[in-house]
């Protein structure tokens, strides 16, 4: 429990990392998304529930350091859950590499996802274009990050034991 | 049973959360209450996690380029280095000096109306553009206020709390300022493209503008007062289908770098 609680409290300070270290870097092409191998790991490896919390908690702290539309953060990623839900009896996720080509899926899918969202949900089409240009550049650096993120997390022994 | 009841909750979450990017019922009220309310204490950290990055900032933005030099050079290089490193770290306190100078300056125009912020982090997805502030409500800054450097507009204040400010920049999507063409009757509405560049609409094809001509908010937004510097025009394109140019403007101000911005109070 106390590990689980430490892992949700790392997350948040890997995000707020993020917006104080990209405000000094002169990198524009791309933002990983350190939320998206977080809710893959936790509804994959942990329980649904834990998958749940980390969802929500990730999507509501992304919507602290953003301008983003209230809610739109929180839907993305509790839909990024179900999806793991979903995939969760389906695929077994053996290797850091499948990992993170699941990671890098799952951004694409987000970025499409957000786009309908707005599409569809306000009738903006105003981000499309920014979306879809940086939706590739952000699957790829996320995927190289969940590289190295799936490692961390299998060092704090999260995972139950008989969990594969 | 206990997976099912999760898949509820998510889904009761996911429509919640839909009915509040609709901004649909009270639902949004209480959301950005309690949005600010946990800022309160995002904020603290985010100015811990942001003061060794700023500290280091200025030396590894200049030593990094030495990299490839030291290799070559070996001992006497290292040696070298260690004084260009000092003298990097003089250099990036002159600039400052200078640039804090520049902002005394301004702010001594207009004693009373600005309120000065360093930049502390910035929005953490590409899809928006915002840079977030080390000041807040209990500042003196209140939403919707105009945020602005000595070389021209930044953007406005969206979110404010105790601590922080989200900044929404002029590149953003959602960002439209209106804006007079320095010495023309040209005026358009300057919108965000989410690039580096801006796009100037409304502007007729026999309105008096081309490539060079400076740009300044008119005041008539009633977020932005009248004559801030906000870009130039680059490029003037008026064989396009339509009653409109195709107008492309770079703002003065280059949003990668700041340190500093000026908080405009109404």
């Amino acid at each position: 429990m106390t590990r689980k609680v430490f892992a949700l409290v790392l997350t948040v300070l890997l995000m707020v990392l993020q917006s104080a270290l990209f405000s000094y870097l002169p990198i524009e092409f791309s933002k990983p998304d350190i939320g998206v191998p977080c809710v893959i790991y936790a509804t994959f490896f942990l329980s649904p529930a834990d998958g749940l919390i980390t969802a929500f908690l990730v999507g509501f702290a992304q919507e602290i350091l953003s301008v983003g539309p209230p809610g739109a953060l929180i839907f993305t990623k509790v839909f990024l859950f179900l999806s793991c839900i979903f995939l969760r009896s389906r695929l077994y996720i053996e290797s850091p590499y499948l990992f993170a080509s699941i990671s890098s899926s799952f951004v694409l899918l987000e970025s499409v996802l957000f786009v309908a969202l707005a599409f569809f949900g306000k009738g903006e089409a105003g981000a499309i274009m920014t979306v879809l240009k940086f939706c590739l550049p952000d699957a790829v650096v996320t995927g190289i990050l969940a590289l190295f993120l799936f490692p961390v997390f299998e060092r704090l022994k999260l995972r139950p034991y008989g969990v594969a | 049973m206990k997976g099912t009841l999760v898949v509820i909750t998510a889904v009761v979450i996911l429509a919640v959360s839909f009915l509040l990017f609709s901004d649909i019922g009270p639902v949004a009220k209480r959301y950005s209450r309690a949005k600010v309310y946990f800022a309160n204490v995002v904020g603290p950290t985010l100015r811990g996690v942001s003061a060794p990055f700023r500290f280091t900032h200025g030396m590894f933005d200049g030593y990094i380029n030495l990299v490839d030099v030291k290799r070559k050079n070996g001992e006497l290089q290292k040696k070298l280095a260690v004084l260009q490193l000092q003298n990097q770290k003089l250099a990036e306190l002159e600039k400052e000096n200078e640039r804090l100078r520049r902002l005394l300056h301004f702010m001594d125009q207009s004693p009373g109306t600005l309120i000065a912020a360093r930049v502390i982090g910035e929005d953490v997805t590409n899809w928006f553009k915002c840079i977030i502030i080390d000041k807040g409500h209990g500042n003196g800054i209140r939403e919707k206020m105009p945020v602005i450097t000595p070389e021209g507009v930044v953007g406005q204040a969206v979110e404010v709390d105790q601590w922080h400010t989200k900044v929404m920049i002029l590149i953003d999507t959602n960002s439209a300022i209106d804006v007079y063409v320095t010495g023309k009757q040209a005026r358009g509405i300057l919108a965000g493209t989410g690039r580096t560049t801006l796009k100037m609409k409304y502007v007729l094809k026999n309105d008096d503008i081309e490539t060079g001509d400076r740009l300044i908010t008119s005041g008539k937004d009633g977020i932005y007062p009248r004559g801030l510097p906000v870009g130039v025009v680059i490029s003037v394109d008026k064989n396009v289908v339509g009653l409109f140019a195709e107008v492309e403007v770079m703002p003065f101000n280059n949003f990668r770098k700041l340190d500093e911005v000026l908080v405009v109070r109404k």
